[in-house]
């Protein structure tokens, strides 16, 4: 069966997110909350989840190989800052041991007696939210099935990559057909567990109603959103598993795909990229 | 950690003695935040006396008993699906642990035996964990059940253990995951 792979340290799986960092993503998601920002967040707590699930007492154990590729006016490239600039993909352990800085935020938790208490954690850093320029999506698309190609040859027995792409705009470097080509590139890689997962979310901070995780490309508002649910992977039962721990609901048929989303909805589909189940004698 | 007393009480003593032990550096940020969000583990106690056995068992370890009888028996009872199942375990903090009430989780995964007639003698206790739970369960039939627990029971030294479980969760054979084996002769 595709998709049951155990990921292990013999055979880790990669995440990669493709995040549009393009102009547009400095408008506000929500009141006084920026996209870039808030991405960026989500995407900094993504990877802090990762990296502690895979802390052990002899240390971060190489359970995923991870990487951030930003597009934008200035290009398409990788999005670590730090020490992991330049990197494109890089071990979780490398990545825990090198972000940029951490930082101490405080958070409201609960007192066990019904009231809220502020603690501080914290709160590494890897990626920096940035908005310029255009949308070289094609290009970033193209970047991503490049690298996933020679990392799935690398691991052919793995569980295959999982792609979190986040947009909030059409792409500037071609038409729709262009992207869909190089969507197709990107979850066209395979290792023998399948194909690549390719997930979109389409911020939005502009009103509309979000459409989550559909089944029918005619629930979709315009051409723009079909394209894009067409690019989307239909959600294997892993994923439909990890959708409901977290209390979503999805089809046998549903997509990975977002459009119109909002400050929750973020949250909710970087939490169902990310939470694989590790072997259980590597949990 | 060696105490007569298996309680809550135990379990808070060896939660301090762990904190201690396994206190993070202040600069390690990934070992400090998964120090606060505690280590999880199945719980197996035993205290035997001449009259009786007294044992709790949370999560997913089992004690097998083959007694003098012949006759084997499984506490708690587990059918095989439910070690692929996510247990409900003890974590090395206090309040985390899978259970409203932890005093109240170990009442309820309270077990007694009673010493057969002639006493414990000849009595052989085979303690495990998850994937090797599975794997025995996995054998319905008493007779095919005798035989994996008697197999267990004969590998004798951590060597020849490793190499078996290593060998059988590459073939598939056993599941991976945790396994851990405590043979008792009485």
């Amino acid at each position: 069966m595709p998709y049951s792979a155990e990921i292990s340290r013999d055979h880790p799986t990669c995440v990669l997110f493709v995040i549009d960092q393009s102009g547009s993503m400095s408008e506000d998601l929500d009141a006084g909350v920026t996209k870039a920002n808030f991405v960026a967040d989500v995407l900094n707590k993504s990877l802090m989840e990762l990296a502690i699930r895979c802390r052990k007492a002899e240390g971060v154990l190489n359970y995923f190989d991870v990487g951030v590729i930003g597009y934008s006016g200035s290009g398409v490239g990788p999005g670590f800052g730090g020490e992991l600039s330049g990197s494109h993909l890089c071990q979780i352990s490398a990545l825990a041991r090198s972000p940029v800085r951490v930082e101490t935020r405080t958070k409201r938790i609960s007192d066990g007696a019904g009231g809220l208490i502020e603690t501080e954690i914290k709160f590494p850093v890897w990626f920096e939210p940035q908005a310029s320029g255009a949308t070289p999506m094609c290009a970033a698309l193209r970047m991503a099935s490049d690298l996933l190609a020679d990392w799935c040859r690398e691991h052919p027995n793995s569980f295959p990559p999982t792609v979190i792409h986040v947009t909030d705009g059409e792409a500037t470097d071609g038409t729709e057909t262009d992207v869909e080509a190089a969507a197709a590139h990107v979850s066209g890689q395979s290792t023998v567990d399948g194909n690549v997962l390719l997930l979109n979310l389409h911020v939005s901070g502009a009103g509309g109603e979000p459409v989550r995780f559909p089944h029918t490309e005619s629930a979709m508002p315009g051409a723009y959103a079909k394209s894009l649910f067409r690019t989307s992977s239909v959600l294997p039962p892993e994923f439909q598993r990890r959708a409901a721990e977290i209390g979503i609901t999805v089809g046998p048929e549903s997509r990975g795909y977002i459009y119109n989303g909002r400050l929750d909805d973020v949250v909710t589909l970087f939490d169902i990229g990310t939470r694989p189940r590790l072997a259980g004698g590597d949990r | 950690m060696k105490d007569a007393e298996l309680s809550p009480n135990w379990l808070d003593r060896i939660r301090a003695r762990f904190a201690e032990k396994s206190k993070p550096s202040a600069d390690d940020w990934s070992a400090a935040l998964a120090s606060e969000r505690g280590s999880f583990a199945t719980f197996l106690g035993m205290t035997l006396t001449d009259a009786r056995l007294l044992g709790y068992a949370i999560g997913d370890t089992v004690l097998f008993v083959i007694w003098p009888s012949g006759k084997i028996t499984m506490h708690p009872e587990m059918a095989a699906h439910r070690f692929n199942e996510q247990p409900a375990l003890l974590c090395s903090r206090p309040g985390l642990s899978a259970f409203d009430d932890t005093r109240l989780a170990f009442e309820n995964a309270r077990f007694i035996l009673r010493a057969p007639p002639g006493g414990w003698r000849s009595t052989r206790l085979v303690a495990v964990t998850d994937a090797l739970g599975e794997w025995i369960t996995r054998a319905e039939e008493p007779p095919a059940r005798r035989l994996r627990l008697e197999f267990l029971a004969g590998l004798r030294t951590h060597a020849s253990f490793e190499a078996w479980t290593k060998r059988c969760i590459a073939a598939g054979h056993v599941r991976r995951d945790d396994c851990a084996l405590l043979v008792i002769d009485l």
